[in-house]
């Protein structure tokens, strides 16, 4: 009895474990053909991601470039790690061998983000000795790969090599065959298996890895996990179930094919060399196909840019190469049948554009400049952030006079505090603060930033999981400034946040979506355009600006001192501001545009938005960059309160 | 038995007061080594004596820090293996575990390019000569260690080379396989006509099969002649000990053929000694008989009576030296008997580093060096 009671708990055991591993998958490869976009009801059976994940162009890019990356650093690594392997196994002096082996070893037990921060000073520091402009771009990144892919070929190859008879390579020496072909004619079939096995590990781990790729890639050069790192910053879309779904698939072959041709190979079958020659076949083709994929689907798409009207000239800098930084799914990028503006701006310019949207805050983008690692012509911070870069010299004015289009640019977001004089950045995005809420649940029409510190919706309250917006809020409500340096007006705000903690669900910053979409949460202050983007999941959701006043930021192009190509980036501004480019841009983003030709084009369906446009607007004030000291004294606090 | 008539005159290959060192190791001495066309040579020694080496300095894998060798009056020092006219059955035949038994003979023809038909009816020729026909397709982890061999020597032999390079080929076979495949590598030997050089720890073998044999210790040579030479006229204790069982003892030539043993004078056929050198002297086992006392020249008491199967192995205490002696005559343990031995059963050698370190059977241990032998299993790794 107590043997059959073992049995059973040993069978709930396993299936729960396999349930743990296996389950996450299932689910995200069932909602890959959810014809919704919800992320909790499945509405029906349908490809239409797929079919919207190959025609997108940034993914496909991106595929591409993963594709092109994993077979160049695989192959490399392996030719390498075999040829290494072959010395280690060579040498006499065991002492030595076996310290190499460790040597060899060490990188794969270092954690990832190690090498990758590692590799990536390296590459600034001899950059910055051979004077490169790009010290990070696509062959540090492939030597990074190559770099981890090693020793997990050594350590297939070297197990093979030991298992191989020394004498059979003096065999074939002794009937006539030079040292090298020697070696290619009967030590290579011998060791084959391991070093095959070693090509797919190395491939495997080149396609998914993130982190080293994430400190030593260069603008432009996108791979899908980078990709999907950055997309997955705001709502998760079906496309990405579709494009993970896939590559856990091809991941998956990849391991059942290395473990036949491992298995083939141990075993001692007549049999042996035919399913060693299918396997060898099988990767071969893959690998052909995978190229194959790589090189022909970026080109399927016809010309983005025929049906557009443009205004301005883009002629006489073809040839040359812009880099930009952006924030994730910060453009339109051609997804839904939007406009490919990127795309669009290559077709019309004749400049090829490195596109680089995996950077994740403006502190973020600070440091990535600040380090000097990569070179860039545009990039897109928020107010506060371009007045400590202006402050710091880090970026280059913009001529103006230059930008044809510039004249679009609505006379209210001019002159703003971080700028004055308009010198230095051109006005991309706006967008508000605001808080919304379930109209399920909160059925007054609230008003007041009081509604994030009612009992009556304790435990659905959402908040900002960052200091200065969380803090925000509890200072418009207060009516401080926030932006003071007062450290009595901080403390004020930090009380009032602390009381909020009894009712408060969580702190969030891109979780808001699901969260409120999913009606789990029924009150979060968040942004207008994310608000429109929610509210098309769940009607039910209502927003309102606070009438004590609320956070304004303007996102604005700038160019950084540092750029390489001024002119081009000049001229990416203006295409930005091109009526038909900027209509695009705001149906995409939902956010307020600055673009008077937008904002009175009959055919913006957000023209009028109640919510982005409203016709009151409460008080408004911008972020501005506060002293270190401030900065320290409310992380300060700020650790206080969420503890 | 023997093909001396088949044996050319001229050398064909020739080592030159060869040294190798391995670190301070010395693993052969200031060697020279001639060997003639069509001979079958056997380098015999124990496990360490600089055999294998030897072979190994011939097929081009390792390289003598003196001396020189010739091939047919060339030398051929600085030819890598690849191009000596050699080729070699390895030990444990180091067939290529990926090829099937056709591909691993017919490889030293595909390097060299010869179209693919020839091969065939090379191969074919091949598997012919060494009884595999039929095998062609079949893989060469699922042949025995017996067939394993032919396919070594198919394989070395389709090059036709000049001189057949053979490191203990035998050693990885069972007794009975490789009394048999003694006698097949003999007879090949004389088909292909060929220059056999065969490395082998195992006298019998050596004996048994070679035209010449080349003893070898601590990376010199004992001796080089006939079987028959080193069986019957051993140069020195060593030799004499090591090629079948002997009974050596300290003795004193009184003139020419006159040696005194144990205090007893014996006739004998040997001369050219100073008068009363002291000498060691060699006495077969099966050269001893046992003859009632009176009848005997010297006396002993039988301590040990071993039955091995055609003959009886006595071992007799005379004056506390424990001589070995075959006869297919029964003795007790405890018998008082007598020892007649021939004239020309007592072979004389001259004093050499080796004397008293061999002799007597009272520590009859040399059997152990069959089974336990190391390089059977361990590989000879001189290098």
């Amino acid at each position: 009895m107590k043997n059959r009671g073992m049995k059973v708990a040993d069978g709930i055991i396993t299936s729960l474990i396999y349930i743990f591993l296996y389950a996450p998958l299932l689910i995200m490869v069932l909602f890959s053909f959810n014809s919704g976009r919800s992320t909790s009801v499945f509405e029906g059976f349908s490809f239409k991601w797929y079919v919207e994940m190959f025609s997108r162009s940034d993914i496909m890019n991106a595929l591409k470039n993963t594709l092109i990356l994993a077979v160049l650093s695989s192959a490399i690594a392996t030719v390498l790690g075999t040829v290494a392997a072959v010395g280690i196994y060579n040498l006499k002096n065991k002492y030595v061998q076996s310290t190499m082996m460790t040597v060899t070893n060490i990188p794969m037990m270092n954690p990832d983000i190690v090498t990758g921060v590692s590799l990536m000073l390296l590459f600034v520091f001899v950059g910055t000795m051979v004077g490169s402009a790009d010290k990070l771009n696509f062959f540090t990144l492939l030597i990074a790969h190559i770099t981890f892919n090693l020793p997990y070929v050594i350590l297939n190859v070297l197990p093979k090599l030991r298992q191989t008879d020394r004498r059979i390579y003096e065999a074939a020496q002794d009937l006539g065959a030079p040292p090298v072909k020697a070696f290619f004619m009967v030590v290579m079939p011998s060791i084959m298996p391991g070093i095959i096995s070693g090509l797919m590990m190395s491939f495997t781990l080149s396609l998914d890895d993130f982190v080293i790729s994430y400190y030593t890639n260069g603008t432009g050069f996108q791979t899908l996990p980078l990709m999907i790192f950055s997309m997955t910053k705001k709502t998760v879309k079906p496309d990405m179930y579709a494009l993970s779904s896939l590559i856990f698939v091809t991941v998956l072959l990849l391991l059942v094919l290395s473990n036949v041709v491992k298995a083939k190979s141990v075993e001692e079958s007549p049999k042996k060399k035919k399913a060693k020659r299918i396997g060898i076949g099988a990767v071969a083709a893959a690998v052909c196909v995978c190229l194959v994929v790589a090189i022909v689907i970026p080109k399927n798409k016809s010309s983005v840019a025929s049906e557009l009207q443009l205004e301005g000239d883009y002629s006489g800098l073809e040839g040359t190469t812009l880099n930009i930084i952006n924030w994730g799914e910060y453009i339109s990028d051609g997804s839904e049948d939007t406009l490919d503006v990127i795309k669009a701006f290559e077709e019309v310019s004749g400049i090829d554009v490195n596109y680089d949207d995996s950077t994740a805050s403006n502190e973020a983008m600070y440091s990535k400049l600040k380090s000097g690692a990569v070179s860039v012509d545009i990039v897109i911070p928020s107010d506060y952030m371009i007045q400590r870069m202006i402050s710091e010299g880090m970026l280059r004015k913009v001529d103006t006079s230059k930008i044809s289009n510039y004249k679009y640019i609505d006379e209210q977001y001019k002159e703003q505090y971080f700028d004055p004089k308009d010198e230095y950045s051109v006005p991309y995005n706006v967008g508000l603060v605001g808080v919304i809420y379930d109209s399920t649940v909160v059925t007054e029409t609230p008003d007041s930033w009081s509604i994030m510190w009612d009992e009556k919706y304790a435990g659905d309250i959402l908040n900002f999981n960052n200091p200065r917006d969380s803090f925000a809020t509890a200072q418009f409500y207060l009516g401080l400034d926030i932006n003071s340096t007062d450290k009595a007006e901080w403390d004020k705000a930090a009380e009032k946040l602390k009381a909020q903690n009894s009712v408060l669900q969580g702190r969030v910053m891109d979780e808001i979506f699901n969260k409120m979409e999913g009606g789990n949460a029924a009150v979060a202050p968040y942004y207008a355009g994310d608000f429109l983007t929610m509210q098309d999941v769940n009607p039910d959701l209502e927003f309102f600006y606070p009438k004590e006043g609320t956070n304004i930021f303007i996102d604005s192009m700038c160019v950084p001192s540092s750029a390489q190509n001024y002119e081009a980036a000049l001229m990416f501004i203006n295409f930005m501001l091109e009526p038909d480019v900027a209509l695009a841009n705001a149906e995409y983003l939902c956010y307020a545009t600055p673009n008077t030709a937008v904002l009175n084009n009959d055919e913006y369906s957000l023209k009028g938005n109640k919510y982005l446009y409203p016709e009151t607007l409460p008080p408004v004030e911008y972020y501005h960059d506060l002293p270190n000291e401030t900065r320290a004294y409310y992380e300060s606090l700020w650790e206080e309160i969420v503890r | 038995m023997s093909n001396e008539a088949n044996i050319a005159e001229k050398n064909i290959i020739q080592l030159k007061d060869i040294t190798v060192k391995f670190d301070d190791d010395v693993i052969l001495d200031n060697l020279s080594l001639s060997i003639k066309d069509r001979e079958f040579v056997t380098l015999l020694g124990q496990s360490g004596c600089g055999k294998t080496t030897t072979l190994r300095i011939i097929a081009g894998f390792i390289n003598p820090q003196s001396g020189d060798v010739y091939f047919e009056s060339n030398r051929v020092n600085d030819l890598p293996p690849h191009k000596r006219p050699v080729n070699t059955i390895f030990q444990r035949y180091a067939l290529f575990p990926n090829y099937n038994v056709y591909d691993n003979i017919a490889f030293g023809l595909r390097v060299d390019k010869v179209p693919e038909k020839e091969i065939k009816e090379r191969v074919d020729e091949m598997l012919r000569l060494v009884n595999l026909q039929g095998f062609e397709k079949r893989d060469i982890s699922r042949l025995s260690g017996g067939q394993q061999q032919r396919v070594a020597i198919a394989r070395a032999a389709i090059k036709r080379p000049k001189v057949l390079l053979l490191d203990e080929p035998l050693a990885a076979l069972d007794l009975k396989l490789r009394k048999d495949m003694q006698n097949e590598l003999k007879a090949m030997q004389r088909k292909l006509g060929i220059t056999f050089v065969y490395v082998t720890h195992d006298q019998e073998e050596a004996l048994s099969m070679s035209d010449t044999v080349v003893v070898m210790h601590e990376g010199k040579i004992q001796q080089i002649g006939t079987p028959i030479d080193i069986y019957n006229e051993p140069e020195n204790a060593f030799v004499a000990d090591f090629i079948g069982e002997s009974n050596i003892l300290d003795g004193i030539m009184r003139e020419d053929y006159r040696v005194c043993l144990d205090g007893v004078d014996f006739k004998c056929l040997d001369k050219g000694f100073g008068k009363n050198e002291p000498v060691d002297v060699v006495i077969r086992p099966e050269d001893v008989d046992i003859v009632p006392v009176e009848k005997g020249m010297l006396t002993g008491e039988v301590t040990q009576v071993t039955f091995r199967g055609v003959h009886y192995e006595i071992i007799i205490d005379v004056e506390n030296f424990k001589w070995m002696v075959q006869t297919t005559d029964e003795s007790k343990v405890g018998d008082v008997v007598g020892l007649f031995i021939e004239p020309d059963a007592i072979h004389i050698m001259k004093k050499s580093k080796y004397s008293g370190k061999f002799g007597d059977y009272s520590s009859y241990s040399d059997e152990m060096d069959d089974i336990s032998n190391p390089d059977i299993e361990l590989g000879e790794d001189e290098e």
